[in-house]
């Protein structure tokens, strides 16, 4: 019950006496009938006035009871949904920032943003309504046992039959949905993939279906469509067909005790009529069962995030000490694949190390087992002399300024985006930053350092995201600057900016992925990793000198620098 | 007693100012209404005018709200002067500072912008629609076409300022009736148009009828709001308990009369919105007769409690021979069966349906993107495409297999059942809407409250959307600088404490109106009814069984009604957001028949102009020749059009002026009029962002040529440098993209490259082409593409000045136009464009 607050959960167990006492008062209102019918059939309206009284008395009885419970689960629903709300934030403020994928963030803010509209209304309206329709029929079998026991055995055998027939039911239900939402999973990866790729199909003169991976996959979707009522057909029959089966059960109960004169013909009208408020709560369930789907749907969300793994968090936060990087025999992997294997190298207190490599070697992973983004598989990493675990995460943070590939930026202007590195500095000092890194360029597009940056910094290009980060670096000047040259949005400003970050930064410890033939330049030793392990580490000028991986890489990326596009000509260019 | 208890603000005039000496302006300070909620475009408070004979009273007046700011709590209104004046016009004239007035505020009615964009706009109104044409005319992109139509009212009205906009022509009109403003609606092709109009209440309706029925607009795409009713301004009273609202903006529209037809319509103008009707159209007779199925499958289940009435009553009358009973008995057994067989069929046949629909709506779906250009296919777009296929034919699908015999089941059971008891006995059946009758007073009391609160509702959804979207994106920045999401926190909190001040006081009554339904409750009235009526004679004891059996359950079973109807409206919407896909301008091939040209090829652009809408050209008047066997470069700042101008010749869009040509040794040819293959066979493109299909390696080489041998696919793969790098997957050449073989950025490239290698194309158009995602093999590109523009006719977008100083021929492009021509050392030596880029390009590497 850790979804509850302390001072809440002492109300739990008044809940529930008030769900089996509402439930009881149901049960009473639905057996009285019988005395109440049998007097009225048998001996006329005036005898089955007082038994009518004892009726009303007891519908009364429940509605307090029930107006009661809905003020509670008010109370309970509130509390609880602040309580997940608070424990979703402490949550994802603890686990490892590797985990918050774009996948991660997405789940995070349906989940934050749907607590309360989704769960509150679950909470409220249906908690009370399922304890009391599932207590319900069963009291009233109790009930019936002392007044024609066949028919209470009958009716109390049938409470687990139905309940058991509605959740098979509903996972069948269950079952056939998520079959058919995976074929349509599928058509809609196939459309994707038609849509994207319409230049190249096209120009192969593939724009018709037949035969093609997305006409197969839509005749599929088809196929499951109709296959799909192999379980919805049972999904809804086990149910009506069960309640059919327990309805026949309890006549045949009914006319049996009426055969051997245990009850008379008046009693057994009165009967019937209880079997029906019996059968009822079962309908009432099955009727919930969409409301409830939403619900588990929602609650789900919010379990699948409480279910990520938190960072350790050490006893007491150990002292930095000069800025160094050592990794030691360190091994990473996730999801079952290795990624990094038996890592070794140190970074020297104001010198620079750039990490080499093809793309997928595993270079930025290496970054991010520094800023303990994830945890080591075996080995250690240390920074500043300590292991990362032994730090509190705000320590280790304070040690290390980080430009990475993937830059995020929230909402807000891009000075507030700098500032976050440093509070407390002065909007002479943020501007610094932002002019060394070539933010300035972007402020004059956008209009102004108040400008917004947008859903995710979604006004900036992928560069421009990268310079606010460079700025970021540079005002907060923390003893170790970590920066993965960026890829994809490499152009002439970032270039600069990374340029001017690193000559601002030169007597800084630097860790670098480099890309780029004048970054490299200005390492002062080189990390090269293949296949998620060193292959050849050293002074840069050595490796230059040995001619092994490096030094063929080297080679190969001052080439292509000067490379330039053009045609064999066989006629004279014309100018127009 | 006012309607929805919409709270009172009161507001005090801050400054005013004659606009025009028939238009005033008056700031007023409102800081319980301006409270930082959102205000959307032409929503409009309802303004309580005093009477202007003094008598006390208040009239209701709707006014468009104009510069909120929740910084000041102050926000502007602008008045329309009549004369005579209304409340409303007199309060205004003789507003000073300082003096106050309360309003109501509604924010659900604003101004929708139409998804996707409209053709156009026609606004229409009379002068008190202006505040909100101008805030509306405010926010419409620069490049929309508009037309307003404006009667006046009194004399004079022409002197109102309404906002000017480059696309909008506006047309007044002198005092006149709603005839006379029906009969100044220009007579045109509106296909696509949306209409806004709003005003007097009498000219809104006839004018929305014109529209629809004149000139074919359908109703989704009329928005109306009525701000007055003339002659009745002085009618509506505030506390005069006939609270009427004004505005019928939020009311449904009263069924439509036939109107005079006085000129044809233009039976031609088609919009987009009506598509989503035609494909729901064809499941139309399908779907009727499940309702029939479904309502005889409802009947045949209340059948048997009929029966089990029938065996009480005999049980009562003491009958106790089997003979007496086994015909009901066998009924009922049957009755139960044949419904569920009947139903089970149901439920078969409409999923069959459904996977028939659902199959020839995705195939539909799917050709219709094989004819659309191939400029079509942004982001955006295909999103909507992922949309359409998987969400919302989803929805559909629940539609047609569910809502259906959901919403008829929750229709025909308690209808019947009342019925059948009516018949029994109508004093004891007329009971049972008692507790219905409890439920609405108690439900109607529960909405009293609503007006704002409804507002606040999406108002607190939206922001913590905002919130827990901008602590969820910042999660990472925040984990690395430090915080505590207080922010998130507080708003969640205050979400809650709203939920909580406005659900809690009302959780009694909310508990009283379900209570009031149940069947418990029912059975009480049933029973106490009953017994009333058995001692007075009005019925017998065998009566009341079937009450007892069908009754009691009547409450819940007529609150099913309204379940089934909400998955069928989201469904008309999908089916809407379809439709509009399968509206989508298709590329014009019918001239598209022509071969090639032999011989050597040049592409020729002849005073090409282009834009995506009309009204906003992109490129104008580019003459450009690229002869055969030469490279071309394009080069300008960002938002030149270089990238639009390279795509053309793909007709990723057609021209919108000048013509692409193709010319060989025995002719040339318009682009338009080569065949669809020939054309995307011989013009190649190398983009930065490469598409592969989830096919073997191979297959993605040889897809144009699927006639290619293997030696042939081998041959370009190596030329394309990834040969190597096929081998060492795991299956080699049959690996299949994405699931043995992962390619990096680069790896794909090349493949794209070897692949245009072996489909060998006359013409070559790399766009971003040098700019690489892949640092660690850019050399083998580079490679790659040295190998694949060796004799061929290239286009070259270059970002990077350095890679094309070779270029046989450089244009520098301009906004549009092309500024410069000629060759690097030739622009190198002239002043210019070309050589600004240049120094600013070394600069920054150096």
């Amino acid at each position: 019950m850790t979804i509850l607050s302390s001072s809440s959960r002492r109300y739990v167990p008044v809940y529930i006496v008030l769900v089996l006492f509402s439930a009881a008062m149901r049960a009473m209102a639905a057996l009285l009938l019988i005395p109440l019918l049998s007097a009225l059939f048998s001996s006329g309206p005036g005898a089955a006035v007082p038994w009518l009284g004892y009726l009303t008395a007891v519908v009364a009885a429940g509605w307090a009871a029930e107006w009661r419970l809905v003020i509670l689960a008010f109370d309970l629903g509130f509390d609880a949904v602040r309580n997940i709300n608070d424990k979703l934030i402490d949550h994802l403020l603890a686990v490892p920032i590797g985990w918050l994928g774009a996948r991660q963030q997405a789940e995070a803010k349906t989940a934050l943003a749907g607590a309360v509209p989704e769960l509150f209304p679950a909470f409220v309206n249906l908690g009370g309504q399922i304890g009391i329709s599932i207590v319900l029929p069963a009291m009233i079998g109790l009930g019936l046992l002392f007044i024609a026991w066949p028919l209470g055995v009958v009716a109390l055998c049938g409470v687990p039959l139905l309940l058991g027939s509605l959740v098979l039911g509903a996972r069948l239900m269950r079952r056939a949905e998520a079959d058919f939402s995976t074929a349509a999973e599928e058509v809609a990866e196939r459309t994707d993939e038609f849509a994207s790729a319409q230049a190249v199909l096209r120009s192969a003169g593939r724009t018709g279906l037949d035969g093609t991976p997305l006409g197969a996959a839509i005749d599929s979707q088809r196929h499951t469509g109709l296959r799909m009522l192999w379980f919805t057909v049972p999904g809804t029959l086990v149910f009506s067909l069960s309640m059919q089966l327990v309805l026949v059960a309890m006549i045949a109960a009914l006319a049996t005790s009426f055969a051997t004169g245990r009850i008379d013909a008046v009693q057994s009208v009165a009967l019937i009529v209880a079997i029906t408020r019996y059968l009822e709560p079962f309908t009432v369930l099955s009727n919930l069962f969409p409301a409830l789907e939403t619900a588990r749907g929602a609650w789900k969300r919010t379990a699948d995030i409480f279910a990520a793994p938190l960072l350790h968090k050490p006893e007491r936060d150990a002292q930095p000490g000069p800025a160094t990087i050592e990794f030691r025999n360190v091994s990473f992997g996730q999801v079952g694949k290795r990624i990094l294997e038996d890592i070794s190298f140190a970074v020297e207190a104001g010198t620079t190390t750039a990490i080499i490599g093809p793309s997928g070697a595993g270079k930025s992973t290496i970054l991010s087992l520094v800023a303990r983004f994830h945890e080591v598989d075996a080995g250690e990493v240390c920074v500043c002399g300590q292991d990362v675990r032994d730090y509190l995460p705000g320590t280790l943070m304070e040690q290390l300024a980080i430009v990475f590939q993937n830059v995020q930026l929230f909402e807000g202007s891009i000075a507030d985006n700098i500032r976050i590195a440093h509070p407390d500095a002065s909007d002479e000092q943020v501007r610094e930053a932002g002019r060394v890194a070539g933010v300035e360029e972007i402020i004059e597009r956008l209009g102004g350092w108040d400008a917004a940056v947008g859903e995710g910094g979604s006004n900036l290009s992928g560069g421009e995201r990268q310079r606010v980060s460079i700025a970021r670096a540079l005002l907060k000047n923390a003893p170790v600057l970590l920066l993965d040259e960026a890829t994809s949005s490499l152009d002439t400003a970032n270039e600069a900016a990374i340029t001017a970050a690193l000559q601002r930064l030169s007597s800084h410890t630097v860790l670098i992925v480099a890309h780029r033939v004048e970054t490299i330049a200005h390492a002062d030793h080189i990390v090269f990793v293949e296949n998620g392990r060193i292959v050849e580490a050293g002074p840069r000028e050595t490796l230059i000198a040995e001619g092994g991986y490096f030094a063929r890489y080297w080679g190969s990326r001052r080439a292509a620098r000067i490379w330039k596009l053009e045609t064999a000509r066989t006629e004279p260019i014309q100018v127009a | 007693m006012k309607a929805f208890g919409a709270t009172d603000h009161v507001m005090t005039v801050v400054w005013t100012h004659d606009v025009t000496p028939g238009f005033r302006r008056i700031r007023l300070h409102a800081p319980t209404m301006i409270d930082g909620r959102s205000t959307p475009t032409a929503s409009f408070l309802r303004l309580w005018a005093p009477d202007p004979d003094g008598s006390g009273k208040v009239h209701q007046r709707g006014y468009t709200l104009i510069d909120p700011d929740p910084k000041t709590g102050e926000v502007t209104l602008d008045f329309v002067m009549h004369h005579p004046a209304g409340p409303a016009a007199s309060w205004a004239a003789a507003a000073k500072p300082g003096d106050t007035i309360t309003a109501s505020y509604i924010s659900y009615t604003k101004f929708e912008v139409p998804e996707p964009d409209p053709e156009g706009y026609l606004l229409i109104g009379d002068p008190s629609a202006i505040p909100a044409i101008n805030s509306i005319l405010e926010i419409l992109p620069d490049e929309a076409e508009i037309v307003v139509v404006i009667q006046a009212v009194s004399p004079g009205d022409e002197t109102i300022p309404v906002t000017d906009h480059p696309g909008a022509h506006v047309n007044w009109l002198a005092p006149g009736n709603p005839e006379a403003l029906a009969a100044a609606i220009p007579v045109r092709d509106w296909s696509n148009w949306h209409a806004w109009l709003a005003g007097e209440s009498g000219m809104v309706k006839h004018i929305r009828l014109t529209l629809n029925q004149q000139h074919g607009f359908p109703l989704v795409d009329i928005q109306h709001r009525a701000y007055w009713m003339r002659g009745k301004a002085m009618r509506l009273k505030k506390n005069s308990g006939k609270d009427v609202a004004e505005n019928s903006a939020v009311k449904p529209a009263p069924a439509m009369p036939e109107l005079p037809t006085s000129r044809p319509p233009v039976l031609s103008a088609r919009w987009r919105s009506q598509r989503g009707k035609e494909l729901l159209a064809s499941l139309r007779w399908k779907l009727r007769v499940a309702g029939i199925l479904q309502a005889m499958v409802s009947l045949l289940q209340l059948v048997p409690f009929i029966l089990l009435a029938e065996i009480g009553r005999k049980l009562l009358e003491g009958q106790s021979s089997w003979s007496d009973y086994r015909i009901p008995v066998i009924a009922t057994l049957v009755l139960f069966g044949s419904a569920a067989g009947l139903s089970t069929a149901l439920l078969l046949w409409l999923h069959a349906v459904d996977a028939r629909f659902g199959r020839d709506l995705r195939r539909s779906i799917v050709s219709k993107l094989a004819r659309l250009p191939l400029g079509w296919f942004s982001d955006r777009n295909t999103a909507t495409v992922r949309q359409a296929v998987q969400d919302d034919a989803g929805r559909l699908h629940y539609a047609v297999t569910h809502a259906v015999p959901d919403i008829v089941a929750g229709a025909v059971t308690p209808l019947a059942v009342i019925g059948y008891l009516f018949t029994v006995d109508a004093a004891l059946a007329g009971v049972l809407f008692l507790p219905l009758l409890a439920f609405v007073i108690i439900f109607s009391m529960m909405l009293r409250g609503n007006g704002d609160n409804l507002a606040k509702v999406a108002e607190w959804k939206n922001r913590t959307q905002a919130a827990a979207g901008a602590f969820a994106g910042a999660l990472p920045v925040v984990r690395v600088f430090g915080g505590d999401g207080r922010q998130l926190r507080q708003v969640l909190a205050g979400q809650a404490d709203f939920l909580n001040g406005w659900q809690r006081p009302m959780a009694g009554r909310k508990v009283l109106s379900q209570l009031a339904i149940q069947p418990p409750t029912f059975t009480l009235l049933i029973l106490a009814g009953g017994i009333w009526r058995i001692s007075t004679d009005g019925m017998t004891s065998a009566e009341l069984l079937p009450f007892l059996f069908l009754g009691a359950a009547f409450g819940s079973q007529i609150m099913a009604v309204a379940y089934g109807f909400v998955p069928w409206r989201d469904a008309r919407a999908a089916a809407s957001r379809i439709g509009v896909l399968l509206e989508e301008t298709e590329l014009d091939h019918s001239r598209s028949i022509r071969d090639l040209p032999q011989g050597r090829i040049a592409l020729r652009f002849r005073d090409v102009s282009f834009g995506y809408r009309s009204r906003k050209p992109v490129l104008h008047g580019i003459t450009l020749d690229l002869e055969p066997g030469t490279l071309t470069a394009l080069v300008g700042p960002s938002g030149a059009g270089k990238s639009t101008l390279a795509a053309l010749p793909g007709r990723f869009h057609d021209v919108t002026g000048g013509a692409i040509l193709l010319s060989g040794s025995d002719g040339e040819i318009d682009i338009r009029e080569l065949r669809p293959e020939a054309l995307q066979r011989n013009i190649g493109f190398v983009f930065q962002d490469v598409r592969l299909i989830r096919a073997s390696l191979r297959e993605n080489i040889s897809l144009a040529r699927p006639d290619a041998t293997i030696a042939d696919i081998e041959a370009a793969a190596r030329a394309a440098r990834i040969h190597d790098r096929i081998l060492s997957s795991p299956r080699g050449y049959d690996s299949v993209v994405g699931e043995d073989a992962h390619l990096s950025g680069g790896e794909a490239q090349r493949l794209s490259i070897a692949r245009l290698l072996l489909a060998d194309p006359a013409v070559l158009i790399l766009d971003e082409a040098t700019a690489f995602a892949d640092p660690e093999s850019e050399h083998l590109i580079q490679e790659a593409l040295s190998a694949l523009t060796r004799h061929r006719t290239v286009l070259v977008v270059a970002h990077r000045l350095h890679t094309v100083i070779h270029a046989d021929f450089i244009a520098v492009l301009e906004a549009g136009r092309i500024v410069q021509r000629g060759r690097h050392e030739e622009l190198m030596t002239t002043p210019g464009l070309y050589r600004k880029l240049w120094h600013a390009g070394s600069e920054n590497r150096a």
